[in-house]
């Protein structure tokens, strides 16, 4: 980690109720978890997070894991908060009858040939086109980098119906997304190799 | 038309982006919406009010049972610590945090904070002059330098002592303060019931340690004045009176801080003569008695001496209901 500190040692100062070591959390976690909330088309996504971590750090005495069970233990919390949202409002993401220019348009430019850019409000609008399910396991495994098997202890599904909701979100996906032309893609940033604590003072 | 051989090609090259490795061809697309999902999932929630409490202060409390927790969740009342014990856990999670926060903070920090530790723990070490002669010396001219205040110099070898002549201070004034509100007690108690004259006069210094400390008590009764003044009686006579048939001379009574020429003259006051002439150590007596008082008045009281000893007691003392039944037999 960047702090220097060990993630046992933020744990360990987080569960004594260290305020450094909940803004280190925090810090950490709150963009995902606030992103995962905003792309399910919460209606106060920051104010669910708020409400996730206030549970996650008072109860955080009880947890027992290494990072990645805490990653998938919060984000457990924050998907059971988004259900209670959507039950307490009964409000569901806007769906809308046109997907809009979605196509993918390479330019000119290599680096934006290579890099193709999609739009937020265009990514805002792909999810919520998306089944809660099939959007639940895709941003889950995007932004909380969790497994299939974290995914289904998350949702309380089986490792199975994960995988088949994952299966037919990619396929929705990709028939709303024009193939592009033929080249290897790269992404800029490995999803897989995010250093974990970041933004830590 | 979408086959099973194309999911799988998805799949694959969405288990590829996100361990980080190249993606095949044809899943551009795909790779620029988990590109732009993560995007715009870079910036922080902010904060409700209770989180930023929270992420500002933490949680100082003790949260090492978990399973109390869960049973208080489920509808009993949360279990009441008392509040030494909480303060105690409390105390004993700052230092932990301190610490490590300490402990995180950059070199400049540390160092600066080590600093400032020295410096406070030597100011204040100066300010109590336990510092070395020559340096306590300097502290002082430095402090009076700077500040208006003045510091303890190494010859300020005083300074121990006026403490301890404060504490006897305060051991022969603690009992005049309860004297006082025991006759305020006492005051009030009577401003309820009705005096009995005739049972004070009847039972005189009985019951009492001494004959002076009957009188002062006496002096400060306002009932019994008032009573004295309604039936034309002098307090001073009564005293008299009471001190010829204890057999007790003008010496004895001065020794008791009796003057009956005092109280003759001013029977409208006599209280003036037990402010003018009990001494401290009598008036730590007074206290005494007036503490006895209500126990041996109670005592009369329910040894059923006659109503006039239990409407005297009433009219003296506090503590006429936790002293029934403690009386002298």
């Amino acid at each position: 980690m960047r702090t220097g500190l060990a993630f046992d040692d933020v744990l360990a100062a987080a569960q004594a109720g260290a305020a450094w070591a909940f803004e280190v959390l925090y810090r950490d976690l709150s963009p995902v978890v606030t992103g995962y909330l905003r792309l399910h088309g919460a209606a106060d996504p920051d104010d669910l997070a708020s409400e996730t971590f206030l549970g996650v750090f008072t109860g955080l005495a009880a947890f027992r894991g290494d990072e990645a069970a805490l990653r998938s233990w919060v984000f457990t919390i924050a998907h059971r908060r988004l259900i209670d949202d959507w039950r307490r409002r009964s409000r569901r993401p806007q769906l809308t009858d046109d997907a809009g220019d979605l196509t993918v348009h390479p330019g000119g430019n290599v680096e934006d040939d290579a890099l193709v850019r999609i739009g937020a409000a265009d990514v805002h609008r792909m999810c919520a086109e998306l089944p809660d399910d099939q959007r639940s396991v895709l941003l889950l495994r995007v932004l909380a980098d969790l497994t299939v098997e974290q995914i289904a202890q998350v949702m309380g599904k089986s490792v199975g119906a994960v995988k088949a909701l994952q299966r037919r979100g990619l396929r929705t996906l990709r028939d709303r997304l024009e193939k592009p032309a033929e080249k290897t893609f790269v992404a800029r940033v490995p999803l897989g190799v995010r250093p974990a604590m970041t933004g830590v003072r | 038309m979408t086959t099973a051989a194309d999911d799988s090609a998805v799949e694959d090259a969405f288990e590829a982006l996100l361990a980080g490795r190249p993606v095949p061809e044809g899943a551009a697309g795909l790779a620029a919406f988990t590109e732009a999902v993560r995007t715009s999932a870079t910036r922080p929630g902010r904060p409700s009010a209770a989180l930023a409490d929270l992420l500002a202060t933490g949680l100082l409390t003790d949260q090492s049972s978990p399973s109390a927790r869960t049973a208080r969740s489920a509808g009993s009342p949360p279990p009441r610590r008392s509040s030494r014990v909480r303060i105690r856990r409390r105390t004993a999670m700052i230092f932990p945090v301190l610490i490590a926060k300490f402990l995180s903070a950059g070199a400049v920090a540390q160092a600066a904070t080590g600093a400032g530790v020295v410096v406070v723990a030597f100011t204040g070490i100066g300010a109590a002059g336990a510092l070395p002669a020559p340096v306590q010396d300097t502290f002082a001219a430095v402090v009076e330098t700077v500040t208006p205040l003045e510091a303890p110099t190494s010859e300020d070898d005083t300074a121990d002592t006026v403490p301890d002549e404060t504490v006897v201070e305060d051991v022969v004034t603690e009992p005049t303060d309860e004297a006082t509100e025991s006759a305020e007690e006492g005051t009030e108690t009577a401003e309820v019931g009705e005096f009995d004259l005739e049972a004070w006069i009847e039972a005189g210094p009985e019951g009492y340690d001494s004959f002076g400390a009957w009188v002062s008590e006496s002096a400060h009764n306002d009932d019994l004045k008032a009573a004295l003044r309604a039936s034309g009686q002098n307090f001073g006579s009564v005293i008299s009176k009471w001190a010829h048939d204890k057999g007790l001379d003008e010496d004895d009574l001065a020794a008791e801080g009796v003057d009956l020429d005092e109280l003759a003259d001013g029977s409208t006051e006599p209280e003036s003569v037990v402010d003018a002439d009990v001494t401290e150590a009598e008036q730590t007596q007074v206290t005494a008695t007036t503490e006895n008082r209500g126990s041996r008045g109670n005592g009369k009281s329910s040894n059923g001496s006659g109503s006039g000893s239990a409407k005297s007691s009433n009219g003296n003392g506090g503590g006429n209901g936790s002293g029934k039944g403690n009386g002298r037999n």
